[in-house]
């Protein structure tokens, strides 16, 4: 069961891929001050 | 479509969200070509990045939509406003049937701001992202 997360919440970090197939750690998003991260339903 | 509508929102205020102090990053469902293809030229201000496995989409708590969620009548709605806006459907990569999200983390890793898609093309507020982001730098100032 997935869980909504909340303000406070601690942000998960997970290892996807760049946009060159790299792997990329989410948290170095936020490594140099903070992001605003949009989850997209798709490409399309 | 709602996709090519939010990147396009977000290079639209750009400067007032980077101005708030943050940084404009996207993931999508697909290959790495796709996020070149797309973002490339929709968003070329956003950090854009790939998850196939959905194992992101899970860990911030994103669902797929149930039928109305996804073709109901808020749905067709925001479907009429996308296209008056100029913002038609491409091919679509990866999985229409998810529901999307946007947060705002902050330098500790924390989540300062989180909205859920309750239907696709479903999109949050400006006002309230920046709200957020200032909240922030008065809290860290």
């Amino acid at each position: 069961m997935t869980k909504r997360l909340q303000p406070g919440d601690p942000a998960p970090n997970v290892t996807i891929l760049d946009a060159q197939g790299q792997p990329f750690e989410v948290r170095q998003l936020w490594a140099n001050g903070p992001v605003l991260l949009s989850f997209l339903r798709h490409f399309g | 479509m709602f996709c090519r509508e939010w990147l396009a929102q977000l290079e639209q205020h750009q400067d007032d969200l980077r101005a708030a102090g943050l940084s404009l990053a996207a993931i999508g469902i697909g290959e790495p070509k796709h996020a070149q293809r797309y973002c490339g030229s929709l968003a070329p201000s956003v950090t854009c990045l790939v998850n196939k496995s959905l194992e992101a989409y899970r860990a911030y708590g994103l669902k797929q939509g149930q039928v109305l969620q996804l073709v109901g009548p808020q749905v067709l709605a925001a479907g009429a406003r996308a296209v008056g806006h100029g913002h038609t459907q491409g091919e679509t990569t990866g999985n229409a049937l998810m529901l999307g999200g946007v947060f705002v983390i902050d330098g500790q890793g924390i989540v300062r701001f989180a909205d859920y898609d309750e239907y696709a093309g479903d999109h949050p507020v400006f006002a309230h992202i920046l709200h957020a982001a200032r909240e922030l730098r008065l809290s860290a100032a």
